[in-house]
């Protein structure tokens, strides 16, 4: 599953490592992290990234994970620690002042994390460019956290544990989420400053759901796949609607077959200065 | 006698050499098992760090052309060795676990060293192999072990006080035989091996894969039964856990309980003193950083959302507030406002040198002023109201001139029909106010709206504040001008008393006009005069903003 990456890894590391002596304004340091499984049970898992590019992708050859770093050593210093039941990933800045120039390079992170390790997910990331594929992690709760990023997360396949709630929240930020029904959720949250999210309720539903969206400014797609009961209810202001394939009915808005569908989601909007657009895919 | 030895207090094992008798054998080896791996890379930087499953790390660095190991220094290294290194390394990235131990192992010095070059390799190359190999158990190898290899145990485990509690409680009634002592090591009972002995581990893991016909005594780490593996004997754990991968124990499996007061020992307070050391550490680091974390923390872009949310909900209670001083302002003196309006509006340059002029000249009148009546007897009683009074008057003045101009903004607004502030009616006198104090006040919302977007829009935000700044100014500046100009609304400058807006409010107060009372208002003046147009009866009806926009 990872042995391209591996050997693109491979690649770029001995690459790195044979073009050392080259001239840099900077000092890059590329760290490659990894650890075993070794009887884990439920684990807390904390990333954190700064600033830069960041793929998160799952893993089941065996590791717990494997995190790939590319950072300025002047700015920042890499975090890898596990013990009592946590695991903190990531990079911290060490308190220097951030450069920006012509030679500002840019840092990177790829993270795979371990299928089958029932875990309490927390995503922190600052300007980040990121996709994050959380397809088969066994979470049992997810907080995502973006400042001024462009963000993409995926859900390749369904999680295998029950999610009680998935919290994202989004600052200033090009945000999309898709196949959010394989979280397995009963509960997701998305908070969202400014920018335009996409909300894609595609996937596995295995339960009904809700879906609250608190928006400040900007534009929000939801895209729901057809045979999904869906009820979108709204508190907004100074924003428009599109509410394409749902019939108004009282203050909310339903999809036509919300009362036989299996599987019922619920979707609360409260938004300011913007707009909702309803789309529906096979 | 063993048992009674291990019972015995550290101080009568100074008998220790007695436990060289054990059996202590090294015959062959196997990778240990590797659980953590970190391979970094710079400039001036190539080094290895491995964690095994016992705990402890080997740490391999190559930096600024010194070679370490855990920290001791082996030599200098060069460029041939430098390069030999980080192929390693380049290797070690995609490995791990026992392939990853055994390229470490099979590591060689590069044929074209030389010299001291070569001497440093090789201390990497044995380092790298002792580190990574256990001592394999074999029955062959039973007796025979070298004499120092047995002092070596017997001192290790005298520098383990601690454990030789639990070693004595383990050891109680137990038939010992062939006695195998490990001390701070890691052993493998390999596949296809028996082992005819009680295999004693203190600070150590054992490995079983193939049998052992005895009993299993393990103080101070694990045992771990892999598939096919046997223990034919009792397993006695002191501090220890077994696991369980598919192997099997004849015997019984017993933890041995230490007491408190043995297991609060040196090991132990050490621990704690380390976390405590390492808490502190941390705390201290925290609270140095701090202050620099408090702009570029992660959160910093949620607190900026916070402060923006709130700066937004704060300049629209401003608004509202503003607007509704200037609702009350209309209805007790529309009229001068109208006037103020039209001619701040029909010559706002004008307008706007008069008020700069009366700004700085403000405080020179007010001091002259002071100073004239002064020195004359009348006017003695008339400085104590002049003095308070005057500035009172520049500031009402100020306040009247800027509703004039939010006045005229609002039906600037109006007539544009923007999207959501169609509610903003010529038609509607209150509606301009509110919608004039909005627009004069936008760019400090604007501001707000960007700073939730984060700290690093702070430029465009400061852009925003200045231009909200400058449009707050100008505003006072000419409604303020504009007041001196008409004396307050008392003298129609300008003011021709129709058509006061030359823009399409009439379709507006047509559509309007079911809901307007024209004539009567508060404000006085025919059916063109604005203020009169809708009085507050007719504003509360033809207030209507819609909130929400649906397509």
């Amino acid at each position: 599953m990872r042995r391209g990456g591996r050997n693109a890894a491979l690649v770029a590391t001995a690459a790195l490592a044979l073009g050392a002596g080259g001239a840099s304004a900077q000092s890059w340091r590329t760290v490659t992290m990894s650890r075993q499984l070794s009887g884990e049970g439920a684990l807390d898992v904390v990333v954190k990234y700064g600033a830069g590019r960041l793929r998160v992708r799952p893993t089941d050859d065996g590791a717990l994970y494997r995190m790939e770093l590319r950072y300025d050593e002047e700015l920042f210093e890499p975090v890898a620690d596990y013990g009592s039941g946590t695991l903190r990933l990531g990079i911290e800045g060490l308190g220097k002042r951030i450069r920006v120039g012509k030679d500002q390079g840019e840092g990177e992170m790829e993270l795979d994390l371990a299928t089958g390790i029932p875990m309490d997910l927390e995503l922190d990331f600052g300007a980040v460019r990121a996709d994050i594929d959380l397809g088969g992690l066994s979470m049992t709760n997810l907080h995502l956290r973006t400042g001024a990023s462009d963000s993409r997360l995926d859900v390749s396949s369904a999680n295998p544990g029950v999610m009680s709630k998935a919290k994202l929240e989004v600052g200033a930020a090009d945000f999309s989420a898709r196949r959010l029904g394989n979280l397995n959720a009963r509960q997701i949250e998305v908070s969202a400053g400014v920018g335009e999210v996409t909300l894609e309720l595609t996937g596995e539903w295995r339960h009904d759901a809700s879906v609250d969206v608190d928006m400040g400014l900007g534009s929000l797609e939801l895209v729901f796949p057809e045979g999904l009961g869906v009820k979108l209810e709204k508190k907004t202001f100074l924003t428009s609607l599109d509410s394409e394939g749902l019939i108004k009915r009282g203050d909310a808005y339903y999809s036509p077959d919300w009362d036989t569908a299996d599987r019922r989601v619920t979707v609360k909007v409260e938004a300011a200065f913007g707009s909702i657009k309803v789309f529906w895919v096979r | 006698m063993l048992v009674e030895l291990f019972r015995m207090r550290p101080r009568v094992l100074a008998w220790a050499p007695l436990l060289a008798l054990l059996g202590v054998t090294e015959a062959s080896s196997q990778q240990r098992e590797i659980v953590s791996k970190q391979v970094a890379v710079a400039r001036d930087e190539a080094s290895l760090r491995l964690e095994f499953a016992s705990g402890d790390p080997l740490e391999v660095s190559l930096t600024a052309g010194v070679i370490r190991v855990n920290g001791r220094e082996l030599g200098s290294s060069t460029p041939e060795l430098e390069g030999a290194w980080r192929f390693l390394l380049g290797q070690a990235v995609a490995l791990e676990d026992g392939p990853l131990a055994r390229a470490l192992v099979e590591w060689s010095p590069p044929d074209e060293l030389e010299g001291e070059a070569l001497e440093t390799a090789s201390r990497v190359d044995e380092a790298l192999e002792r580190a990574l190999t256990v001592p394999l158990l074999a029955e062959a190898e039973i007796g025979g072990a070298p004499r120092d290899e047995e002092r070596a145990v017997v001192a290790r485990l005298l520098g383990r006080r601690e454990r030789l509690v639990g070693l004595a409680e383990a050891l109680e009634d137990l038939r010992l035989r062939d006695v195998r002592l490990h001390v701070g090591e890691e052993v493998v009972v390999a596949e296809d091996t028996e082992v005819r002995a009680t295999v004693v581990v203190v600070d150590g893991n054992l490995e079983v894969h193939g049998e052992v016909d005895g009993d299993v005594v393990v103080v101070g780490g694990s045992v771990r039964l892999h598939a096919g593996g046997r223990i034919t004997g009792d397993v006695r754990l002191a501090d220890a856990r077994l696991y369980r991968d598919g192997g099997a124990v004849e015997g019984e499996v017993r933890d041995v309980e230490v007491g408190e007061a043995d297991l609060v020992d040196s090991e132990i307070r050490e621990r704690i003193r380390s976390e405590l050391r390492r808490e502190i550490r941390d705390e201290l680091r925290d609270v140095r950083r701090a202050p620099e974390r408090g702009t570029r923390s992660f959160l910093g872009p949620f607190r900026s959302l916070a402060q923006g949310v709130a700066g937004v909900l704060a300049n629209l209670l401003t608004v509202l507030v503003l607007g509704v001083a200037g609702g009350v302002l209309l209805y007790f003196g529309g009229k001068n406002l109208e006037v103020v309006a039209e001619t701040a509006r029909r010559a706002p340059a004008r307008a706007a040198a008069v008020g700069l002029a009366g700004t700085f000249l403000a405080l020179p009148v007010w001091l002259l002023g002071a100073v004239a009546l002064a020195i004359s007897i009348i006017g003695i009683p008339v400085v104590l109201i002049w003095l308070p009074l005057f500035p009172v008057a520049v500031v009402l003045a100020a306040g009247l001139g800027y509703y004039a101009v939010a006045h005229n903004v609002g039906a600037w607004i109006a007539r544009r029909r923007y999207p959501y502030l169609t509610w903003v009616r010529v038609s509607n006198p209150y509606t301009l106010m509110v919608g004039g104090v909005l627009g004069l006040m936008g760019a400090f919302i604007v501001a707000n709206l960007v700073e939730i977007g984060g700290p690093w829009l702070g430029f465009l935000e400061g852009l925003f504040v200045t231009v909200g700044v400058l449009a707050t100014v100008l505003a006072v500046l000419v409604g303020f001008g504009a007041v001196l100009i008409t004396r307050a609304g008392r003298r129609p400058e300008y003011y021709t008393g129709i058509d006061t807006f030359d823009g399409d409010w009439e379709d507006d107060l047509g559509s309007a006009a079911p809901s307007t009372a024209p004539g009567d208002g508060p404000g006085g003046g025919g059916a063109a005069d604005i203020g009169s147009a809708a009085g507050p009866a007719g504003a509360a009806k033809d207030v209507e903003i819609d909130t929400e926009e649906e397509t």
